[in-house]
């Protein structure tokens, strides 16, 4: 059974191993204990490396001139060493209390503090209060804490720069706002934060948080923490600075191309028209505007109401911000001008137009008779009698475009719409949540009414489950009149479901009135402010789509540029120059003699626009309308495009003109300067 | 009887007994009373040790299939039954004491394997008879990965390439596929870190296994990943010529398991260049005299069952103090007799008692 082995020259193979790797232990050894012995020793009576953050001072961000939107200030935190020994810590919490009285602190809170760190699983130094370094309470407690440093021994003072927004609420959406990270945010990112530090939240402290381009490594606004390691005894004391330091790396200084004083002007304007709107409807009280230079997409200022100030967010919501900011339907969070679509109304019409002209060899010369209604069914505002296209822009003839779409069809006009950047990406990558809007087509109509059936019988069927179930732990119903009424519910369900079925059936397909209600902005049309800003900035320029920008330019706090913007063109729009100077004619029509004519009437201002009334629902019984204004100024060298939107605007349309007209006067009043 | 090797009895004793000993030092600040824990795993290693070597080790290569079915069922029953603890499934509770089925598949692994390859003594050094062999080894060593025990998968590897090494497989070709192998691993992982080639590894699963090349560059100053490296190579360099004495050492109480992974640590501090020179020239004597003990055995089964154990012994002992030295990366197998480590413990008894029980069936006596 057994058999022989063949050889034994591995033997002395395996021996030749192990000579060899004990060999090199052995050395190992020798180099470790013997020759480094010493400087081993010296680390462990020391004791331990423990290993120290340096703070960072967050990257500033300002406007396109040089004013500080957002900055750092100093603040003084105190924190506590966990693990220093329990005599020391006893000194310091009663101490740290007579210290803190003036601020309402005992040694019982202070506990507090340190058990709830102790339970989130942070352990060391923990921070128990943040005193703003700069006022004069502030200032005499850490000063005071200086002097009394020696019994404090296991307390610490760390001056950190705390972010502040001097401006408020102004640009307040856009800017955005810093705060604790997240679980969510640390998973993923442990090399480059700790669980106690904060990151940007929202708007561009959020999106330029991090800043990535090739052959450069600083992180965006949030800079790179240092480390400096450091040797403690076994008391928690620093023996020695370990020439190992890992210098911190400011954040990089962001510059938007916003102009503040633009800014403040739009701001204030929409403030005063929203009051104004409020006033007479209690449910206006929200809209966004932006002003876009049209040469190269910069976005000079940008209005999201209402307003989110910054500043509320540092130290955490009291009840009534809580209330402001999350529970209120006109949603301060959002930022308005990139997150929410409105309904375009009107100021559609110009793609309409262009559709007709470029595509379907129409002219400015096309005439028709407008009656007061189109085809028996949509109405027009007035009875226009007989217009041309510039007169139908400038008076704004729903039964014109009608008839004009009619001809050029609804292919035609979303292949126009999408040139312009409507109900596409709008190529905007500077703050994050952009949305694409809605652009009706035949498949997106088909779609979205499938989505929408889709989503009614998802709730019909659930309600009549959660029904069931109800009836079902009903035990004052015996099982008979149980089941009598499921089958009712079942029944109710199933009428309801055949409804919305039939619903789908009778609206899926592209019909003539879809394509009448898309040429005048109506129907299912959607579109961000920003596309609306786009647009028109395209179509000032005689069709160059820029891709907007809010990010002008990055340095390092020392003043080294990384980025500056430059433009990029998106696409070129098909439609000649001709064409759109036809389209320019009717919008000059519309400041001068047309619809607009009574905001701008005055001004001297050199201004072609448009206007729109916005239906504001689905439902086509709502009397309530938003008020849109787009325009573009001077005519004949466009420099600035403007969009608003005023939601339940007191005077529709005109509403959002003065906004326009506003920021518009102020903008040449700059640069006359 | 008179024929067993009483100096590997012994050596195996004193090794336990030392273990045992470090158990005073390293349980302190421990909760659980690892003192008594480990006398009562060396007690019922002893027994272990004395049943195992009083079998005829003949009697394994006879149920081979029996050995290689219960291999297979104990590491399944660990995957369905075993405790996940940080994502790893090792171990299967039973009462105050943790098993960890993947130590003891070792012993059963080389009993069979070894069978299979005195099986297959006349073979024609094809490379076929070598893959064939291989596939014997594979299913162990998948279910291993499933769980996933890396460390024990690198045990496994040795305990294959040693015993395929001792057969009469074609010598040459094994080397070819041992290197390739490893070339193939390196210029991955180097292609990695390099280019970011793919790998299907997590980013902290390759940091730990380089991150020993140099400790004070993972990222945080040596807090990070290389921080329990760091914390040993103190340890140990800390302990000088002579150690800081027996229960004295500090240093050690910054590592976690300090008792079982870095023991060596704890034994540089505590006992310095002497004792761990002393350490080391006992496992050198015990593998010596266990190689001396394959080359007497004049059966195949027997030669490359010792040669497995040989190769499990001596990986484990390189490894764990190479992890402790910072010469190798760490993977957390414990160092034989000497880590406090139940499961592999009883299986490191079991492997000596099997030894034990073939030098008693040599044929010629030396020394």
């Amino acid at each position: 059974m057994a058999q022989k082995k063949s050889s034994h020259a591995n033997i002395y193979i395996y021996l030749l191993l192990f000579l060899a790797v004990f060999s090199v232990l052995i050395s190992r050894l020798f180099y470790l204990q013997i020759i480094n012995g010493k400087k081993y020793q010296t680390q462990s009576a020391s004791n331990s490396l423990r290993l120290i953050n340096l703070p960072t001072k967050r990257g500033d961000i300002l406007d396109s001139n040089g004013k500080i939107l957002a900055t750092s200030v100093p603040i003084a935190a105190i924190t506590f060493d966990t693990n220093a020994i329990t005599a020391d810590k006893e000194t310091t919490i009663h101490n740290l209390a007579i210290l803190l009285a003036p601020l309402k602190y005992d040694e019982k809170n202070i506990l507090e503090i340190i058990d709830a760190a102790n339970k989130k699983g942070i352990y060391g130094d923990i921070e128990i209060i943040k005193i703003p370094y700069d006022k004069s309470q502030g200032l005499e407690i850490i000063g005071k804490f200086y002097e009394r440093a020696k019994y404090l021994p296991s307390a610490t003072v760390n001056i950190i720069p705390t972010r502040y927004y001097p401006l408020g609420p102004i640009l307040g959406n856009t800017i955005g706002y810093v705060g604790a990270i997240s679980q969510e945010e640390y998973k993923g990112n442990e090399d480059l934060y700790t669980l106690t530090d904060t990151v940007g939240k929202l708007g561009v402290e959020r999106s330029m948080e991090i800043f990535k381009k090739e052959g450069y490594t600083i992180k965006g606004l949030m800079g790179s923490k240092g480390t400096q390691a450091v040797e403690v005894d076994n008391q928690g004391r620093t023996v020695d600075l370990k020439s190992s330091e890992n210098p911190s790396v400011p954040g990089d200084n962001v510059s938007l191309t916003i102009d503040i004083r633009l800014q403040k002007i739009l701001d204030n304007e929409m403030d005063k028209q929203i009051s104004l709107s409020k006033a007479a409807n209690p449910q206006a009280g929200a809209g966004a505007a932006i002003v876009f230079n049209v040469n190269t997409g910069e976005i000079l200022a940008m209005s999201s109401k209402p307003d989110l100030n910054p500043n509320d967010f540092l130290g955490g919501l009291s009840d009534a911000e809580v209330k402001y900011y999350l529970n209120n339907d006109k949603a301060p969070m959002l930022n308005k001008v990139i997150q929410v679509a409105y309904p375009p109304g009107s100021v559609f019409k110009m793609i309409t137009a262009l559709s007709g002209l470029h595509y379907s060899g129409l002219t400015a010369d096309y005439e028709e008779t407008c009656t007061g209604i189109w085809r028996n069914n949509i109405k027009c505002w007035a009875v226009h009698g007989t217009v041309n296209l510039t007169t139908a822009i400038a008076v704004s003839c729903n039964t014109y475009f009608q008839s004009f779409a009619e001809q050029t069809g609804i292919e035609n006009i979303s292949k126009t719409a999408m040139q312009f950047g409507l109900g596409v990406d709008t190529g905007f990558t500077d703050l994050k949540g952009v949305t694409k809007g809605f652009l009706p087509t035949k498949d997106s109509k088909a779609i979205y009414e499938n989505n929408f059936k889709d989503g009614m019988i998802k709730k019909i069927t659930e309600q009549t489950a959660k029904s069931i179930v109800e009836i079902n732990q009903d035990n004052s119903l015996t099982s008979s009149s149980k089941k009598d009424q499921i089958d009712i519910l079942e029944q109710e369900k199933d009428i309801a479901i055949a409804k919305y079925e039939r619903y789908y059936q009778e609206n899926k397909d592209w019909y003539i009135h879809d394509t009448d209600l898309v040429s005048i902005g109506q129907g299912l049309n959607n579109y961000s402010v920003l596309q609306l800003g786009e647009y028109i900035s395209t179509l000032a320029n005689g069709g160059t789509r820029y891709k907007p920008t809010l990010i002008k330019s990055m340095a390092t706090a020392d003043g080294k540029s990384v980025y500056t913007v430059k433009p990029i063109i998106l696409n070129k729009v098909e439609m000649t120059e001709d064409e759109i100077n036809t389209v320019k004619i009717g919008m000059k029509q519309v400041v001068t003699i047309g619809t607009a004519r009574s905001i701008f009437s005055g001004s001297g201002l050199s201004v072609a626009g448009k206007t729109g009334t916005a239906e504001t629902g689905r439902a086509t019984d709502n009397k309530e309308y938003h008020g849109v204004f787009v325009g573009f100024s001077p005519v004949e060298k466009p420099e600035i495009a403007v969009a608003v939107v005023v939601e339940y605007a007191v005077h529709s349309s005109s509403t959002a003109a003065a906004v326009a007209k506003a920021v518009m006067n102020e903008y040449f009043s700059l640069e006359g300067k | 009887m008179e024929k067993a090797d009483w100096t590997f009895v012994f050596l195996t004793i004193l090794l336990a007994g030392i273990g045992f000993a470090l158990t005073f030092s390293s349980s302190q600040g421990l909760k659980e009373n690892l003192v008594i824990k480990t006398g009562i795993y060396v007690v019922i290693g002893i027994i272990g040790l004395i049943i195992i070597s009083s079998i005829d080790y003949n009697k394994f290569s006879e149920i081979e299939k029996p050995l290689y079915i219960a291999m297979i069922l104990i590491l399944v029953l660990v995957l369905i039954f075993g405790i996940e603890i940080y994502g790893a499934k090792n171990w299967i509770y039973i009462g105050p004491f943790s098993i960890q089925p993947s130590e003891f598949s070792k012993i059963l692994f080389v009993l069979a394997f070894g069978s299979y390859l005195n099986r297959h003594y006349e073979n024609d050094g094809s490379w076929k008879s070598i893959f064939k062999a291989f596939a014997y080894a594979f299913l162990p060593f998948i279910l291993i990965l499933m769980e996933p025990d890396m460390g024990t998968a690198l045990v496994y590897i040795a305990m294959i390439f040693g015993m395929m090494y001792a057969s009469t497989l074609n010598k040459k070709r094994i080397t070819i596929i041992l290197f390739g192998g490893l070339a193939v691993v390196v210029i991955w992982i180097t292609l990695h870190l390099s280019i970011g080639v793919p790998i299907p590894l997590a980013e902290y699963q390759i940091q730990r296994f380089t991150v020993f090349l140099n400790p004070y560059q993972d990222g945080k100053n040596g807090l990070g990943a290389g921080y329990n490296i760091i914390q040993a190579l103190i340890a140990i360099g800390s302990g000088g010529l002579g150690g800081k004495g027996f229960l004295l050492g500090t240093q050690v109480n910054f590592l976690p398991v300090k008792e079982s992974d870095f023991i060596f640590s704890l034994i540089g501090e505590e006992f310095g260049f002497i004792g761990t020179i002393a350490i080391l020239i006992i496992y050198f004597i015990f593998l010596v005299k266990a190689l001396i003990i394959a080359y007497e055995c004049l059966d195949h089964y027997g030669y490359v069952v010792v040669m497995g154990f040989v190769s499990m012994f001596l990986f484990h002992i390189v490894e764990n103090i190479g992890m402790n030295l910072s010469l190798m990366p760490v993977t957390g197998i414990p160092l034989p007799f000497l880590s406090a480590a139940g499961s592999n413990l009883i299986v490191n008894f079991i492997a000596s008692g099997i030894i034990i029980n073939i030098s008693m069936q040599r044929t010629k006596v030396i020394f």
